[in-house]
């Protein structure tokens, strides 16, 4: 029986050889995956550490820009509040005397209202182009 | 035996690990159970921080949305000085220069917390400074000199070369200045240490003196201490927010645990008119440059719905600069302030006659040729000797001795009950607004003085409806020539026209309230005719006359009482009535207190000035001119072309 056994074996290289390969190939495949493992854990790490410091960097840079932002808001106010200041009547008027403008009002009678014949009307803007004229 | 030893061995070391992990145990029971709380909170002390947002206090405008009072954002300044080190004396130099600081009163502040063992730490350099100024102050930064020395510099360049630092710093040195400022600036700036900059901000009023009495002012809380500011200080003040976030050790925020917005202040829109207002204003100071009063009011409210239109007087303040004044610049003279109306009084008297159907225009009175004696006081006709007068020459020429005759036909009670009816001897109850749920507290307002009834002696009747021994408010008045105009019905006064909720937006608006009526329309409009004739040549106040509309009004000149006794040398002059006189669109008081150059009568002082203020309004409104068919133009030339039988109060 025995004999029989060894002269298959003998005659049957191949399935020796290939138990041989497949034994070695899986020692080898476990070493390939906890490298690859410890490889992409080291990796995902150092992303997310980058990731984290990069975040952290951004989220530093917005609050110095929204303190910019503020600051500019801030002082956008205060310039908006002093434009309405200066266009106060009485910064006005001061401003009309000392620049000697003597802009005044109309007086009664001044300015009257001219009457308009309805049919033939001054200036009939339908027909002509309107165009300023100096 | 030697098994024994082993197993004693063994026991005891087992033992002594279990007492101390009991130990421990116990330790961990006390920090993990009964201490947790307390650690906890003191953990969380360490890395939350809280930061608290400001929200604004309202902004006011005027009626069409100009703004008159906003929030202008500046910083406090605030200084350790034990972190001044060795440059204490420099950074006390530049807190000073920038500032604008006294140097030894500083340095006296700063001193007190410089001291070791000191408990005060940090010092108030200075609030509410401007951002432009703290912003110059951030920019210095520490820098060395090129003989080794530490210094604060604003310059960018790595060497200052500022001109007041240069001989400071640079003096000693034989350097180029070219190959200096060719060095670059240092990479990373060091501020001042020990100063910090706290954001806030200062309520600023944009027109500066414009409504200043009316529009009050804030403390330094930003609460409202007066005017305006103080009447809404609930809708305007800003409720703040507060955020917690955890914190790294470098105080970098990690996360958000808790936010509350904070919420601005609602706006308030007033009734007041800002070119309205410049106008009364410009001419009130015009007013007091020519007759030297020591205060002076004008006021103008809308006669149908009760709004003030505009509100000045003299002395006023710089509400932005409130340094060194004092309550009689600050104070609402026109809510707090009496005085004796004197003949302005006899057109609310002889109405409420006409009211009560004892008098009418045309009834004629015998005005004694000037001086009247009655118990036993004599009462004169300024100036004039009139002897028989109508009513409506009695108003026309204000004479005394026929308006007390007017009280005297009409009786004590009638009188008293006419002078209550218009609203004298009582606050005006300006602003007692309900708006929306909130229900504003009036502000303080004198009532005057009007006696009552059981009060009155036997000369009263004769004397009140002439404008003597009672206290008005300009306000008062107003209010009771509002009544007039407005055809016998008072409105309640207000300032306030508009609430606009902040966030919502949602717009609140104050509607005009009826406070009654106080006169027939028929007796109303006897009067204003009457009142018309004031402003015509005869009349004793022409100059009150505005050009191409019809002026309803009367002069007043009321004697002070100096020491018990009428002076004869100071006055009250003023002037009140409205405009267009048949369909008003505004009512106008001015008064001059002890006018004292240039003349003293109601007629020469107020009046002009009544008049270039009603005709810049009637401008501004566009309220059209009175058409010259309905004009009233003398009385005394109608009189003459009238029909025989047509009596005056016939006539338009």
């Amino acid at each position: 029986m025995a004999n029989v056994r060894e002269r298959l074996n003998e005659e049957r290289t191949y399935r020796y050889k290939n138990l041989q390969v497949r034994a070695h190939a899986g020692a080898r495949g476990l070493v390939w995956r906890v490298v690859l493992i410890v490889c992409a854990v080291a990796a995902i790490s150092v992303v997310y550490v980058w990731l984290q410091s990069a975040g952290g960097k951004n989220a530093r840079e917005l609050q110095a820009k929204g303190r910019i932002m503020e600051l500019n808001a801030k002082n956008l106010e205060n310039l908006r509040l002093e434009l309405e200041s200066l266009r106060g009547g009485d910064n006005i008027l001061t401003k009309v005397v000392e620049m000697g403008l003597a802009l005044q009002p109309p007086r009664p009678g001044q300015v009257r209202r001219v009457s308009v014949d309805r049919a033939n009307p001054p200036f009939d803007h339908s027909e002509r182009p309107l165009v300023a004229q100096y | 035996m030697r098994r024994d030893v082993y197993l004693v061995r063994l026991t005891c070391v087992a033992l002594g690990l279990l007492t101390g992990y009991a130990f421990l145990s116990v330790h961990l029971f006390k920090l993990q159970i009964v201490r947790h709380e307390e650690l906890l909170g003191k953990a969380r002390q360490k890395y939350t921080a809280r930061r608290t947002h400001r929200g604004s206090r309202g902004y006011i405008y005027d009626v069409n949305g100009n703004p008159l009072v906003g929030n202008l954002a500046c910083r406090d300044i605030m200084a350790e000085p034990r972190r001044f080190d060795k440059c204490y004396d420099h950074i006390l130099d530049i807190l000073s220069r920038e500032l604008g600081l006294d140097r030894d009163a500083l340095h006296r502040r700063l001193k007190k917390a410089k001291e070791p063992g000191s408990r005060v730490v940090e010092v108030v350099v200075k609030r509410q400074v401007d951002m432009t100024d703290s912003e110059r102050l951030k920019k210095y930064h520490k820098k060395k000199a090129l003989d080794g020395s530490e210094y604060y510099s604003p310059c960018e360049n790595k060497h200052c070369f500022n001109e007041n630092c240069l001989d400071q710093l640079c003096g000693k040195v034989n350097l180029d200045k070219e190959s200096l400022e060719k060095e670059k600036p240092p990479s990373k700036t060091d501020p001042i240490p020990g100063l910090r900059f706290v954001e806030s901000s200062r309520r600023y009023h944009l027109k500066e003196r414009l409504m200043a009495n009316l529009l009050g002012f804030t403390d330094s809380q930003g609460a409202g201490v007066v005017g305006v500011e103080k009447l809404l200080d609930q809708s305007l003040r800003p409720h703040d927010g507060e955020e917690r976030f955890e914190r790294d050790p470098s105080g970098n925020r990690l996360h958000q645990t808790q936010a509350s917005a904070a919420r601005d202040g609602d706006n308030v829109y007033l009734t007041l008119s800002e070119p309205i207002q410049q106008i009364m204003e410009d001419e009130l100071a015009a007013m007091v440059g020519k007759h030297a009063p020591s205060a002076a009011y004008a006021l103008m409210t809308d006669p149908r719905t009760g709004a003030v239109l505009g509100m000045a007087q003299y002395p006023s303040f710089n509400p932005n600069d409130r340094r060194g004044i004092s309550p009689d610049q600050w104070q609402n003279r026109i809510l707090l302030h009496g005085f004796e109306p004197g003949s302005t009084m006899k057109c609310v008297a002889i109405a409420g006659a006409m009211d009560y159907n004892v008098v009418d225009l045309d009834t004629v009175f015998d005005c004694e040729d000037g001086y009247w004696v009655f118990c036993r006081r004599g009462l004169r006709d300024s100036g004039h000797k009139y002897g028989n007068l109508a009513v409506w020459e009695i108003v026309q020429k204000s004479s005394n001795i026929g308006t007390a005759k007017i009280a005297l036909e009409m009786g004590q009670g009638r009188l008293y009950q006419t002078l209550h009816r218009f609203g004298f001897g009582q606050p005006t109850g300006l602003d007692h607004l309900t708006i929306g749920d909130l229900v504003l507290k009036p502000p303080l307002e004198a009532s005057g003085i009007f006696r009552p009834l059981h009060k009155w002696d036997g000369l009263s009747i004769s004397r009140f409806p002439i404008g003597q021994g009672i206290l008005v408010t300009p306000l008062q008045m107003v209010q009771a020539y509002g009544a007039l105009a407005n055809d016998g019905v008072m409105m309640q006064l207000h300032t306030i026209d508009r609430l606009e909720v902040a966030g919502t937006g949602e717009v609140r608006k104050v509607l005009p309230q009826v406070k009654g009526r106080v006169l027939r329309p028929g007796s109303a409009r006897q009067i204003v005719k009457a009142m018309k004739l004031v402003t015509q040549k005869e009349g004793t106040a022409p100059k009150a006359a505005v050009e191409g509309y019809e002026v309803a009004g009367k002069t007043g000149t009321a004697q002070k009482v100096v020491d018990g006794q009428y002076s004869s040398s100071k006055y009250v002059a003023s002037f009140i009535g409205f405009v267009p006189a048949d369909n008003p669109s505004f009512v106008l008081i001015v008064v001059a207190d002890e006018p004292s150059q240039n003349g003293y009568y109601g007629g020469t002082v107020a009046a002009p000035t009544f008049s270039r203020i009603a005709e810049k309004t009637l401008r501004y409104m566009q309220i059209a001119p009175t058409p010259v068919r309905h004009r009233t133009t003398s009385y005394t030339e109608r009189l003459v072309n009238a029909d025989p039988g047509k009596n005056v109060s016939e006539l338009p």
